[in-house]
């Protein structure tokens, strides 16, 4: 690998890290809230609420859901992928560097310039942004004075950039190859394809969507603001926001997709089992993904005919995963499987994924859809494909990409280990969210505890944390382990 | 779920119950047959048994997972269209909720059914419902986004400032419950709950009455009706 390319990816693959280790971080005080309302959290607390003997204040907890889904998505799995699809994909399509590594080198500033935006959001007059990941006006807007939610937007802006210009390289690493041979494209390199090209369609308009919060912000304008600015709309931004948001998904995960296939592919040492229909899958969900985003409507007052149409797409959706999953139980029907770190990755990535997918469906019910909006249900549905599936899947693409990086992946058993152990992890925090969520819990809550019929639930709320910590505690082993061996 | 006070709640958790097995059943398929292969070739690769070829019906099997896919979400799609409530009845109790940072206010047209009037009975964070009419809610935002959420009554309508927001229900049982904000609409946003109070008729007529009258009184004192009504539309 070119040194330069080397030192880029592994930059933004160290941001990355930094980022899912802060999120990790701000998701444990969450956890906590929600377990234990109003206790002082042991050992960080003081250090972080020393003003409330050490507990969560009501006003802070949004600023850490806030911060947590933001750098989760922006600063950690985005950039992750970024760096990945740098190290991974020019041997993919017979190159030696990708074909503009300058636009990789500009995204990994931009990525950085946002993360020390995001921060120094927290610390802004009139406290830290505190209205979600998707900043939903006017909530994000007149309501929230400042300067912190205008770095937030400014982050956001940056690394929706910078993760435009890596997408672009992508595009012209994979398209301008002299050799190509799309019969022989691995499937890595198709789902970087696939998610590159969304990026390219819906990252614009995710940045018009911002640049006309900011107009709302700071030139005077009332585009998100009612009533009695006429033409004003906020459910107009809802839909700007989810025709990228909902792509989102598939961006980070086409990727994911394309590496577990090849993953089991080459343990079980034979090429992906029906490959043209993986490819062909593919095409479909990135066909659909940009048509069904209004299933986050769906309780916003669509019109019946309307919502009909996007549950019928949404669960169209069911049918390439389908394919995705029946491909890698063929791929694995007869072979030889013997210890593959990888491998191990992309089994229990599947599992999680199949549990994730599979529990999109209630949602996708309009009639379903009623009781299950907004809660906890949804949580545990999008955290086992975007936290679970993904972390796993980047692991897989890590374990390999360490080596290509010239430092040496942890030996077979920790990997394994490590894998399961995230696995269990992350099915004993979210599983217990489905559960939360079907009896109504709904999300971002501060204080469960004050509805009366959410009081038989605290139980699952325990449960999901001390799941939590398991999680956090494998990736820390995880670290430490590679720091050691790392050379 | 959690006890269902609604006549028609049982809708939504049938087709929960139904769709939450299939999801079960489907996932449960597809990590057996998962588990089944990779026991398999792990088996194999201790014995250094030999491989044995991918079978050939292998697009078959896909083929029928993906139309095993289409046949569940369609008969899905299908019921969730035939539960869907419709319009409420004619005939349905009026309910103007008004949503803000951080309280629900609720308006009741009073004895005449129009709203905007001297008689209209407001109250705060307490909505009363009479067991067995239909109760068709209005909801309006005065700031930011709220979602009215009433679980045990499997009711939701998300409120966006300069929209109206409607659902309907029907409570079939007596009972207190609780309303919720469902959507984040600030700091406070945990707090901005509501008692919810399904009462017998006899009840319901009695606290309405006795709102109304001290309404009136206060009108014929010369005080504005309380502010913040909408005419309702068809």
């Amino acid at each position: 690998m070119h040194p330069d390319d080397r030192r880029t990816a592994l930059r933004t693959l160290s941001l990355a890290g930094l980022g899912a280790a802060l999120g990790g971080l701000l998701s444990l005080l969450l956890r906590w809230q929600l377990s234990f309302p109003g206790r002082p959290i042991p050992l960080l607390g003081p250090l972080l609420f020393p003003d409330h003997r050490g507990a969560v204040p009501a006003a802070s907890y949004p600023a850490l859901f806030t911060l947590h889904g933001t750098v989760m998505i922006f600063f950690a799995v985005t950039p992750a992928l970024s760096a990945l699809a740098l190290i991974r994909l020019p041997p993919l399509v017979g190159r030696e560097r990708p074909a503009h590594p300058a636009l990789h080198r500009a995204a990994l500033g931009l990525f950085a310039l946002g993360l020390a935006l995001l921060l120094a959001g927290l610390h802004a007059r009139f406290g830290a942004p505190a209205f979600g990941w998707t900043a939903a006006p006017p909530l994000s807007t007149a309501r929230s004075p400042g300067a912190g939610a205008t770095l937030w937007l400014l982050a956001v802006a940056c690394s929706a950039l910078a993760t435009l210009l890596g997408s672009f390289d992508v595009l012209a690493t994979i398209v301008g190859a002299p050799k190509l041979a799309w019969s022989r494209l691995p499937l890595s390199a198709w789902g970087h394809l696939f998610a590159a090209t969304l990026n390219a369609l819906f990252l614009p308009i995710l940045l018009g969507a911002l640049a006309l919060l900011f107009s709302d912000r700071h030139l005077g304008t009332a585009l998100f603001t009612a009533p009695s600015q006429p033409g004003g709309d906020a459910l107009v931004y809802q839909h700007l926001f989810w025709i990228f948001g909902h792509p989102e998904v598939y961006i980070l995960i086409l990727p994911v997709w394309g590496a577990v296939s090849d993953a089991l592919a080459r343990a079980a040492d034979r090429p992906p089992a029906l490959r043209r229909a993986v490819v062909a899958a593919m095409a479909a969900v990135t066909l659909l993904s940009g048509l069904v985003y209004g299933h986050h409507l769906l309780t916003a007052g669509l019109s019946p005919l309307l919502a009909q149409g996007f549950m019928t797409l949404t669960l169209l959706i069911s049918l390439p995963s389908a394919a995705f999953v029946a491909s890698w139980i063929a791929t694995l029907h007869g072979a030889s499987l013997g210890p593959d770190a990888p491998a191990s990755y992309s089994l229990a990535a599947v599992v999680l994924f199949v549990l994730g997918g599979l529990t999109g469906i209630p949602l996708a019910l309009v009639t379903t859809d009623r009781f299950l909006h907004d809660s906890a249900f949804v949580v545990g549905h999008f955290h086992l494909v975007m936290a679970a599936t993904i972390l796993l899947g980047l692991f897989a693409m890590l374990h390999e990409a360490l080596g290509r990086l010239g430092l040496r992946a942890p030996s077979i058993p920790v990997a394994r280990l490590h894998a399961w152990a995230t696995a269990l992890g992350a099915l004993g925090v979210f599983i217990p969210m489905l559960r939360l969520g079907l009896g109504g819990a709904p999300r971002r809550l501060y204080d469960p505890d004050l509805y009366r019929y959410l009081h038989p639930l605290l139980a699952w709320q325990r449960v999901a944390t001390v799941a939590a910590a398991l999680l956090f505690t494998a990736q820390l082993a995880w670290l430490v382990a590679w720091w050691r061996g790392r050379r | 779920m959690p006890p269902d006070l609604s006549a028609d709640g049982h809708r939504i958790d049938a087709l929960l119950r139904v769709s939450i097995g299939l999801t079960a059943a489907l996932a449960a398929a597809f990590l057996l047959a998962l588990a089944w292969v990779v026991h398999r070739a792990r088996q194999r690769a201790r014995t250094a048994a030999p491989e044995a070829a991918a079978p050939p019906a292998v697009a078959v099997a896909l083929g029928v997972a993906v139309l095993v896919f289409a046949v569940i979400d369609l008969t899905l799609a299908a019921r969730s269209h035939r539960a869907a409530l419709g319009p409420p009845p004619p005939d349905a109790l009026r309910v103007e909720v008004l949503a803000q940072q951080w309280a629900w206010r609720f308006r009741y047209a009073g004895p005449d059914e129009v709203f905007g009037t001297a008689d209209d009975v407001t109250t705060l964070n307490d909505l009363r419902l009479p067991v067995g009419r239909a109760v068709a809610l209005e909801v309006r935002s005065l700031d930011v986004a709220h979602g009215l959420f009433l679980p045990l009554l499997r009711s939701r309508a998300d409120a966006y400032p300069g929209r109206t927001a409607r659902t309907w229900l029907r409570p079939a049982r007596e009972g207190r419950t609780e309303l919720a904000c469902s959507v984040l609409c600030g700091a406070a946003h945990y707090q901005m709950r509501a008692e919810v109070t399904v009462l017998s008729n006899e009840q319901y007529t009695h606290w309405m009455n006795g709102l109304s009258d001290d309404q009136r009184r206060r009108a014929a004192a010369g005080e504005a009706p309380p502010p913040g009504a909408w005419a309702w539309g068809p």
